[in-house]
């Protein structure tokens, strides 16, 4: 039997509240072994994505495929017993008032994870968690961080091939961050495959083979954090000038700006409903300028500034981004405050 | 022997999850244990014992009849507990978003469903515990056998409640809703709801009505049961139903709002 590589298909979802989409033509595709970062804002649609996966949210269009015992894919939302095992840690995890014991034991039983390997599972899990001292106490008397842990044991309890995490380490201090981000690894040793949103972008970086980066709704790209930051290179020239410019002037100046450099701006931005190419921030006297990153375009732009608008400003010092990070890239690409900016100033 | 072992496996995750729930619920059965045997020796026994105004009833069958009267006050109690949370409480505290990915709601109702369902008929059967030994008691033995016939009219009747609470349950967002739904419309639907009905048609025998049809784990305590007037002219008053009437109208109750239950919850989103 020949087996499909690829463990979950994301096709062309979509999920509506009445006008607003939360969700736009998303499409995804993972593979057997992978661990994949969905990364973006809040808002950005990322819990929506992982409740349809989870089956707790119907979509308003498209289809999550995964691969069901044969190595075929199928719907989700299609009555069977036959996919694979799945795993969940969906948004803030609440549970029903018992012990984390009888909570696990009883996750593994409907799971039909083996009788006789229940408890000794169930204590391995609390042992590497630090939790068994608290395998019968109360889960009412947990801390948000020990609520966290016992949701992570729930989503991996009965071994299961897939497993989705949204923001597992909310809440977690940096030992049980430590635990978790060696245990994802443990996981892909295993060929387990994880599909996990977090905000917690280094602890992403640390643990994920490719990344999803998700806003308002669209995939707005899917690759290796190498190729993702090469993608999205910041190409940036700050223009730091002498005295500061009054906002009114800066509009102006701004508009010349954009006649002039018009051929040398980035043009392939993904949020390209407002310009945004150059902006003026009055507090630091700079303009940031967006270019096409060509090295030929950064001379002239420099040769522009100098020559042509002496009149607007006196240039103190132009400088670049020593490099792309991936703080700069999530707030480059994503992050909606970066990126709305009606009249470029600041 | 594969198919054994495929029920075995369809069947596990209901097993479980009818263990946890009857753990969940352990406190509660509890509480409401007590107060239906004090609600019990307060109605039933202290009056016959201390009071000079209450007499004890001359036979077995009437005192168990006067005995089941309050009764229907702590299966409006219990029904209230164990059911009115049994769908809405997975989305009002947000458990659902951790059980719902993990267990077909289809078991995950079954389940909920038999443990609630067993731990009703658990306070039952103390009730009717305390109603045989203080006949015994009172009367002496032996122990009138139509207690067992009535125990078993309680039996449907709670199931018929318990299925029309979890429908409520289905859809409301929170607890208390459902259970000031299903109180008021024991306590008082008949009290409204019967009259303007017998006003259109006289003779209509209010079958549809749950506080009616528990009329008759009282009247079949009595031996000759089937053949008490059922219908009194002189008050205009249908005093309970008859056995037949009876098991369809329930039967009707459990499964028909147990699958309404069932298909509303299903298609119910966190």
């Amino acid at each position: 039997m020949i087996m499909n590589d690829t463990i979950l298909e994301i096709e062309n979802l979509g999920k509506k509240y009445g006008k607003f989409a939360a969700l736009n033509d998303f499409n995804l595709s993972i593979r057997k072994g992978e661990i994949i970062g969905l990364v973006g804002p809040n808002g950005a649609g990322k819990t929506t994505v992982l409740k349809i996966i989870a089956r707790l949210m119907r979509p308003s269009s498209g289809e999550v495929l995964v691969q069901n015992l044969n190595g075929d894919m199928q719907n989700i939302h299609q009555k069977s017993s036959n996919l694979i095992e799945m795993g969940y840690l969906i948004d803030i995890p609440n549970f029903y008032n018992t012990t984390p014991y009888i909570l696990l034991r009883h996750v593994a039983n409907i799971r039909n994870y083996p009788n006789v390997n229940i408890k000794s599972r169930i204590d391995e899990l609390l042992s590497h968690f630090n939790l068994y001292q608290w395998k019968y106490k109360k889960l009412k008397n947990f801390s948000k961080g020990m609520i966290q842990k016992v949701a992570f044991l729930v989503a991996i309890i009965h071994e299961p091939e897939l497993i989705i995490l949204d923001e597992p380490q909310t809440g977690l201090d940096p030992g049980a961050r430590i635990k978790i981000r060696e245990y994802l690894r443990l996981l892909q040793n295993e060929k387990k495959t994880v599909l996990i949103s977090s905000h917690l972008l280094d602890e992403l970086r640390e643990v994920c083979d490719k990344m999803a980066l998700i806003n308002q709704g669209i995939l707005i790209g899917f690759d290796t954090l190498d190729n993702l930051e090469r993608k999205f290179k910041i190409k940036v020239i700050f223009c730091e000038i002498l005295e500061p410019i009054p906002q009114k002037k800066a509009e102006n100046v701004i508009e010349k700006l954009y006649r002039n450099l018009e051929s040398y701006l980035e043009n392939d931005m993904v949020n390209t409903n407002n310009r945004e190419e150059i902006t003026y921030n009055n507090k630091s006297k700079t303009f940031k300028i967006r270019y096409d990153g060509l090295e030929a375009s950064r001379s002239e732009i420099l040769n522009i500034l100098s020559s042509k608008f002496k009149s607007d400003f006196t240039i103190s010092s132009f400088s670049e981004p020593k490099s792309s990070q991936f703080e700069s890239l999530y707030s480059q690409v994503l992050d909606p405050n970066q990126n709305k900016k009606s009249n470029g100033v600041e | 022997m594969k198919g054994f072992t495929k029920f075995k496996k369809a069947i596990r995750p209901i097993q479980s999850t009818i263990w946890l729930e009857l753990k969940l619920q352990k406190l509660k059965f509890i509480i409401i244990s007590s107060i239906s045997i004090v609600l019990f020796i307060l109605t039933s026994v202290i009056p016959y014992i201390s009071s000079p105004f209450f007499f004890l009833p001359s036979d077995q069958a009437t005192y168990m009849h006067y005995s089941t009267s309050f009764y229907l006050f702590m299966v409006i109690l219990s029904t209230g507990i164990f059911f009115s949370s049994i769908i809405c409480s997975e989305y009002q505290k947000k458990t659902g978003l951790t059980i719902f990915p993990l267990i077909s709601k289809k078991k995950l109702i079954i389940g909920k469903y038999i443990a609630n369902y067993i731990l009703m008929i658990g306070i039952g059967v103390i009730y009717f515990s305390c109603i045989g030994i203080f006949s015994y008691y009172f009367y002496g033995g032996p122990i009138l056998y139509t207690i067992f016939i009535s125990f078993s009219f309680l039996a449907l009747y709670l199931l018929a409640l318990a299925s029309f609470t979890t429908f409520f349950s289905s859809f409301m967002r929170s607890t208390l809703p459902v259970f000031a739904i299903i109180a008021g419309y024991l306590l008082l639907g008949g009290l409204v709801i019967d009259p303007v009905l017998r006003s259109l048609g006289a003779n209509l025998e209010p079958l549809y009505s749950l506080s009616y049809l528990y009329s008759i784990v009282q009247y079949t305590f009595y031996p000759n049961f089937s053949s008490i007037e059922r219908y009194n002219e002189l008050g205009n008053l249908w005093m309970f139903p008859s056995a037949e009437g009876t098991i369809i109208m329930l039967t009707i109750y459990a499964i028909v709002f147990f699958l309404l239950a069932y298909l509303i919850f299903r298609r119910r989103q966190l």
